[in-house]
């Protein structure tokens, strides 16, 4: 492996957080590289002296104690309200989809119900049995024809009529 | 004064008739000792971390009393099978987040906010101990807040990589990545600010 790879490898190197293969590709490599002894060199040193600089920095507390800021705040209620896994929260939100989607069926429901796609009203009068009456265009404007369909579809009763239907 | 215990393990945790195991059942059903007992233990503690995550110990006093305060109201919920120390370093960077979020500074301090006058200090000598710590939580300012949370939990608080992914809800992968990041970014400032600190490093 060239310098450049190993580079990379080794800040996990110096903390110890590689696999046992790459750890002993790195001290093989690191054998026989001064560069890269000193570039771990300074990393072990950044992390010994960060680590210590934080481990050893004591912060005071405040006079009155944190216990007593707890007490204040627990019994007055001033508590930041984070996201729980509350029952009832979990029951709502399984059982407003369900009431969405109900109310979503029963208006498409109602809406084809309304709408035409009711049975058209030729097709009821066949299934009660009478001759329904359809007023057909013809291109005489004093001419009108009506055919009456009956439950037998192979018999369709025409009508003409001139100037007015119901004469 | 905060009573602290005087037998404590590797990590600082107290060992002892008043540990954990003993008071949190006692926190759980609603001792208010108890709980006191808990909070006086952890108070340091999570300042600090908290201290490191925001930046300045005003803000970490207020996070450390939400940390608490969510303690108090999360704890009837605490399973006995996780470790209560993963699960409190979990509140304590949560409530950091969200303070953060809350005050618009959930990102990185920009390079040349940090201005040079501050680290203009080319004489080892006179730099004091307390002045590099100062100087130290303004160059984590410049990692971005992921970055400097798995730093603080794995460099500083000594987590594993593994605990870390579980603290910050992440992958190994990601948090190695970020750690490496967090490093070298470090290095990097600490050689251009303080390069006499890291004089003397020769083959």
């Amino acid at each position: 492996m060239k310098c450049r790879h190993i580079k990379k490898y080794l800040p996990l190197y110096s903390g110890d957080d590689l696999n046992p293969v790459m750890f002993w590709l790195i001290r093989q490599h690191l054998k026989k590289c001064p560069s890269c002894r000193i570039d771990l060199k300074e990393l072990q040193q950044t992390q010994q002296i960060t680590t210590e600089a934080i481990r050893s920095h004591n912060i005071q507390i405040n006079n009155h104690g944190i216990w007593n800021e707890i007490v204040y705040r627990l019994s007055h209620n001033t508590i930041i309200k984070t996201k729980s896994k509350n029952k009832n929260i979990s029951f709502w939100h399984k059982l407003v989809p369900g009431l969405i989607g109900l109310v979503i069926l029963v208006i498409i429901v109602f809406v084809t119900e309304q709408s035409g796609i009711k049975k058209p009203a030729v097709d009821q009068a066949m299934h009660n049995g009478d001759p329904v009456p359809v007023v057909e265009d013809v291109t005489d404007p004093h001419v009108t024809v009506m055919t009456f369909k009956t439950n037998d579809p192979k018999i369709t009763i025409v009508w003409f009529f001139k100037d007015n239907p119901q004469s | 004064m905060p009573s602290k215990s005087p037998i404590t393990d590797k990590r600082g945790n107290p060992v002892g008739l008043n540990t954990e195991m003993t008071l949190i059942p006692r926190a759980q059903k609603g001792d208010k000792q108890a709980f006191k007992q808990i909070v006086n233990m952890y108070q340091h503690r999570v300042l600090k971390v908290a201290h490191s995550l925001v930046g300045n110990s005003h803000d970490a006093h207020d996070v450390t009393q939400e940390v608490f305060i969510r303690l108090y109201r999360f704890l009837p919920r605490f399973n006995h099978n996780k470790r209560f120390f993963t699960w409190l370093y979990r509140i304590i960077v949560n409530a950091s987040y969200d303070f953060l979020k809350k005050e618009n500074r959930f990102r990185t301090v920009p390079l040349d906010h940090i201005s040079e006058t501050n680290y203009s200090m080319n004489n080892p000598q006179t730099m004091h101990q307390k002045e590099i710590k100062g100087k130290i939580y303004e160059l984590l300012e410049a990692l971005t807040t992921l970055q400097k949370t798995a730093f603080i939990l794995r460099d500083v608080e000594g987590f594993s990589c593994k605990e870390t992914a579980k603290i910050m809800k992440s992958s190994s992968g990601t948090i190695r990545s970020h750690l490496s990041y967090a490093r070298a970014r470090l290095r990097k400032l600490l050689k251009k600010y303080y390069p006499e600190l890291l004089e003397g490093i020769v083959e």
